[in-house]
């Protein structure tokens, strides 16, 4: 608790590793600002509307409610608001999530004796919208081929991605789920029926609640007592689909309506799509290749494998290749979704930025554990065989932060 | 009739002239000295981007023509865009040549970027380039 306290203090104020002050005045390079049209688009880049998936108001009111109602937790109280909100860019402003148990928002989570969720809550921007079909920073939900891959295997309880993955928090353990002594020894059992039997009582509390359950049952056009979990998990990607869909950006005027962008926006956006490297992984309407990569970011005391490691991938498919990799981060509104990293360990942009191509900054080995510093070994490993940026200074970084400023909304 | 004092406005003239070419003579390696001085950081970092530009380009080809996939052409069309730092490079290094640096200076400037972390080598590439 007390590196989240550490690090969610940074959070609110970027380290000062930035040395030039960034240039207001509009770009005028006719070259270069032709070369990023090209490249921007070439690269996968299309209109937000383009993106949108169009959803069904009445499920999405439904949503809506569902999404605020801590009636998810099946022993605890919890929402999906309390983790997501807007002031945080829809996630929670805090390193890693603090799931059932705790209260309010923000830092205020940390006080209220809540669950730790070993790993960073992530934003909404773009969830389920065209082609974003992989879920979570592991992709333990994803569709290849058309085909829905997950957990619950051929049982799956839709043909929708998003849909199937908005199944798996009201199960998760700490994060909706009390882990109490009843639970671990009635539910946890890792298997679908026990996932089920949460799911169904849940089901019929929203169906029994005087305000949802009238919505649910107008939505799809069945009485209250014939909803299931699955009639919930749609409402609920309705919402969550319409409410954080992709808006237009300053990035999209520039390449389709010729709006300005400045000069360190221009200089950014160059790097970006250049000598940094960034698009090597950063590709696609969602600047993700929706594929599994390592960067040795720190790893916060807390980890998905235990003693602060964290597998990542590996977790789902039991690929050693797959150790330590995690799904590419879609960065639309990423100067607003502090802290990074798939542990929160990186309190401002420049630093995740930073962690990409020189790691060993970020860190304090004298003050690490024998076996910490062997996770990093590890890490390190597959890191530094990504494609990484050639090795750019604080100006540079300064101006990538710049250029990713022009995608948000 | 000339002024008595017409020859010696000329002689004034002529020696004035004479002392500022022998100053400005005197002064060039200074003024050269000191324009070097205060862009050897900037240019030592264009001489750098740029050579890492140009080498990862380079890479990037070859691996796409080892390699033939997707993610290398993609990788060498960013290697491209990476090059833009190249012209930064030539940009500043002809205005540097504007300000009266010559080749000579400007290839000890390279030099001294190239073999910056060689600090105590600094004074055997000046040394060396001095016999140029």
């Amino acid at each position: 608790m007390a590196a989240i306290l550490a690090t969610s203090a940074c959070s609110d104020q970027p380290t000062p590793t930035i040395q030039r002050e960034r240039d207001p005045s509009p770009a005028s390079d006719h070259m270069r600002l032709g070369a990023l049209r090209r490249a921007v688009t070439a690269n996968g880049f299309v209109r937000a509307a383009d993106l949108a998936v169009p959803v069904d108001s009445k499920q999405r009111e439904a949503g809506k409610l569902i999404f605020a109602s801590p009636l998810m937790s099946i022993n605890g109280s919890i929402s999906c608001r309390d983790c997501h909100l807007e002031q945080f860019g829809s996630a929670d402003g805090l390193p890693v999530a603090v799931g059932v148990g705790a209260k309010g928002s923000g830092k205020d989570r940390l006080s209220g004796g809540g669950q730790i969720v070993p790993r960073n809550a992530l934003a909404f921007w773009g969830r389920g919208s065209r082609g974003f079909d992989t879920f979570f920073w592991d992709g333990k939900v994803s569709a290849r081929n058309g085909r829905v891959v997950s957990q619950f295997g051929k049982d799956a309880p839709s043909d929708d991605p998003f849909v199937v993955a908005m199944h798996l928090p009201s199960v998760e353990l700490r994060e909706m789920v009390d882990d109490t002594p009843q639970v671990e020894e009635t539910l946890v059992t890792e298997s679908v029926n026990s996932a089920n039997r949460i799911q169904n009582a849940l089901a019929k509390r929203f169906a029994r609640d005087p305000v949802i359950g009238p919505h649910l049952a107008g939505a799809f056009g069945v009485p209250a007592t014939a909803i299931t979990f699955n009639e919930v998990a749609t409402s609920l990607a309705a919402f969550i689909r319409d409410e954080f869909r992709i808006r237009p950006t300053k990035l999209e005027r520039f390449v389709f309506d010729a709006g300005p962008l400045t000069t360190s926006e221009l200089n950014g956006g160059i790097l970006f799509y250049g000598r940094g490297k960034c698009v090597a992984c950063h590709n696609g309407p969602y600047f993700s290749d929706m594929q599994f990569h390592a960067v040795a970011f720190p790893q916060m005391a807390f980890g998905k494998n235990g003693f602060g490691i964290d597998y990542g991938r590996y977790n789902v498919t039991f690929d050693p290749e797959d150790r330590y990799k995690f799904r590419t981060p879609p960065l639309f509104n990423v100067t607003k979704t502090a802290p990074y990293s798939h542990s929160g360990s990186v309190p401002t942009l420049d630093k995740a930025i930073i962690a990409h191509f020189d790691p060993l900054r970020l860190l304090d080995t004298g003050k690490m554990t024998v076996r910490q510093r062997a996770d990093l070994y590890a890490r390190l490993g597959p890191a530094a065989r990504e494609p990484l940026p050639s090795a750019l200074n604080a100006d540079d970084v300064s101006e990538l932060v710049a250029f990713l400023g022009t995608i948000n909304f | 009739m000339p002024s008595r004092f017409a020859h010696s406005r000329i002689v004034t003239h002529l020696l004035a002239l004479s002392v500022g070419v022998a100053m400005a003579w005197t002064a060039m390696p200074l003024w050269r000295e000191a324009v070097m001085h205060f862009n050897q950081e900037r240019y030592g970092i264009l001489v750098e981007q740029c050579d890492m530009a140009m080498q990862d380009h380079f890479a990037a080809r070859q691996e796409a023509e080892m390699h033939p996939a997707p993610q290398a052409k993609a990788m060498v069309s960013a290697g491209e865009l990476g090059l833009v730092t190249c012209q930064d490079y030539d940009i500043y290094q002809k205005r540097l040549m504007q300000w009266g640096l010559r080749e000579s200076e400007l290839a000890q400037m390279r030099l001294i970027a190239i073999e910056a972390r060689a600090s105590d080598l600094d004074d055997v590439v000046k040394i060396h380039e001095i016999q140029f």
